[in-house]
């Protein structure tokens, strides 16, 4: 075993090998050695600093809010705009979705009254009328972010499900679209399945009115949800909070102590995160305002009935799944038949064996 | 505060001693240096945690210890310094002359060859306690053991030690240096 003191000088001698770090180490521990240690020269404390960044934040927002501010004429049309809340769903069912759907005819009444807000120099939106009305209603239009969402269920002719549903992909590829999901099950010669289509919101209608047309409408539902609202809001805090980090930055270059380094660095790398997080959600709100989704579920006539109907017995195919289908019976039943034999052998066993004790103990005794 | 301007000072005082346990653990000056400076980052930033009185020593030598197990778990290739470098040479503290510096070098080569080819829960305990000089309740703090499990290692590693034909080939030596 080698001695403690030995291993002592073997290791400092190794260590001290070692290039020495002088003053090359560490900006850091120059930082802390420059670290003023009067009361004069104290470093402003970590509430100082959040306190500042923060009253720069209300103070961004405030301006941002200032020069934000709409026209009269803009706020009278947004309270039209936002009476009637956020979102309007026209759900219509049944046959052909038609005029018998009382509460479906009233939903598509108040998305038409929606829609002629919408549209510049309508009464609704405009009452005034005049050119600088219908300006105003254009532009509030052109920023309006409204996500649209939408589901045809169609029930086509018989072998009518594939060129169907070419003719949807091409009808939504013509129009800036793609198909974001497609789903297939084969039930007999039946084929079922769902599309899911992503299509430039101002297509949207086009595409639903196109693919109403290609067979009997069966359910069809539609929602729009305005989200123009969160996005303004997002885009102020984005401004404020990108402001904020440029503040944080400037902080950070004046600081001289690693206190205040470390400090501004946690505060910078929040602020970062939450314009990231920000940002995602723009772009996701983006997306899903640029292009509607459609989600059309096509069908062929009977379907679900071939699920349960039984096959017809004709032909060599039949026989073979017939013959398939006894065979797996056949082993079933042997299973099961198995499981009740095994436990008659068991007791059978057990039997014999208590017997045979009692036959052999019952001669000794006898002899 | 007075508690920060202790800190910095036991920082700085402490940060040679640091940076060579480092170089012992990991082999590389470069990646020492690095694992330093984020241990001591560490430190500073959770000062709040700080132990009272003797306890301060065996927690920064953890946060150290734990900091070059992050490194060593890294690529190490990836952390040495490129060619770029040299130019700090120029920074670094004159140290012992040319003839000296070869004759330690040969030698702490080999102490520092026989360090690296053991293993990770025998290697740190041992620079710990004959390099940085921690006791075996500090390293016991440092890494997280019972003192009896330190008490152990140390004994393995020592024994280990002695069997290294390096470290034999130099024990008599440094015994007369020692006299």
């Amino acid at each position: 075993m080698i001695d403690e003191d030995v291993l002592r000088h073997l290791l400092a001698d190794a260590a001290e090998s070692a290039p020495a770090p002088g003053r090359a180490p560490d900006a850091l521990l120059e930082a802390i050695a420059e670290r003023p240690t009067t009361a004069a020269g104290r470093r402003p404390s970590r509430a100082a600093i959040f306190g500042v960044a923060a009253g720069l934040l209300v103070l961004l927002a405030g301006v941002g809010a200032f020069l934000d501010r709409p026209t009269p004429r803009l706020q009278q049309n947004r309270a039209a705009l936002y009476d009637e809340g956020a979102a309007t769903a026209t759900t219509m069912a049944g046959s052909q979705a038609g005029p018998t759907a009382a509460g479906s005819v009233a939903s598509a009444d108040e998305g038409a009254d929606r829609r002629a807000r919408l549209e510049p120099g309508t009464e609704a939106l405009a009452p005034g009328g005049g050119g600088g009305g219908s300006a105003g209603v254009a532009a509030l239009t052109d920023t309006a972010k409204v996500i649209k969402t939408g589901s045809v269920d169609l029930e086509v002719p018989a072998r009518a499900f594939e060129p169907t549903v070419e003719r949807i992909t091409s009808m939504a590829v013509g129009l800036g679209g793609y198909v974001a999901e497609s789903i297939t099950t084969e039930s007999g010669d039946s084929p079922r399945g769902t599309i899911t289509l992503r299509i430039p919101a101002s297509s949207f209608d086009q595409l639903v009115l196109e693919v109403r047309k290609l067979g009997e409408v069966t359910a069809v539902t539609s929602k729009g949800t305005d989200v123009t609202a969160q996005f303004t809001d997002l885009a102020a805090r984005l401004s404020a909070l990108s402001a904020t980090r440029d503040r944080l930055f400037e902080v950070l270059r004046g600081a001289r102590n690693v206190g205040d380094i470390i400090a501004v660095q946690d505060r910078i790398t929040g602020v970062q995160t939450e314009i990231e997080q920000i940002q995602g959600q723009q772009r996701l709100l983006e997306d899903q305002a640029g292009f509607g989704t459609l989600a059309v579920t096509l069908g062929e006539p009977g379907a679900e009935r071939v699920q349960v109907e039984d096959e017809p017995d004709d032909g060599l195919g039949a026989a073979w799944d017939e013959a398939r289908r006894r065979f797996g019976d056949s082993l079933e039943g042997l299973v099961a038949w198995s499981g009740s034999a095994a436990i008659v052998l068991l007791v059978g066993l057990v039997l014999a064996i208590l017997t045979r004790l009692a036959w052999t103990r019952g001669r000794r005794f006898l002899v | 505060m007075e508690a920060d301007r202790q800190l910095d000072e036991l920082l700085i005082e402490g940060y040679g001693r640091a940076y060579r346990t480092a170089y012992l653990i990991m082999r590389d000056p470069a990646a020492a240096e690095e694992a330093v400076q984020e241990a001591f980052l560490r430190v500073w930033r959770f000062r709040d945690a700080l132990p009272d009185g003797a306890g301060v020593q065996p927690w920064i030598y953890r946060v150290l210890v734990n900091t070059c197990y992050s490194q060593l778990r890294k690529d190490v290739p990836a952390r040495r310094r490129s060619a770029g470098d040299a130019s700090l040479a120029g920074l670094v503290e004159p140290g012992p002359s040319p003839e000296e510096q070869a004759a330690r070098t040969s030698s702490a080569d080999a102490v520092i060859d026989a360090l690296a080819d053991l293993p990770e829960q025998l290697r740190v305990p041992a620079v710990l306690r004959y390099w940085t000089g921690l006791s075996e309740k500090e390293i016991a703090v440092a890494i997280r053991r019972r003192p009896g499990t330190v008490k152990s290692r140390l004994h393995e590693a020592r024994r280990r030690l002695a069997a290294d034909p390096r470290i034999a080939a130099l024990a008599p030596s440094t015994e007369d240096m020692a006299r």
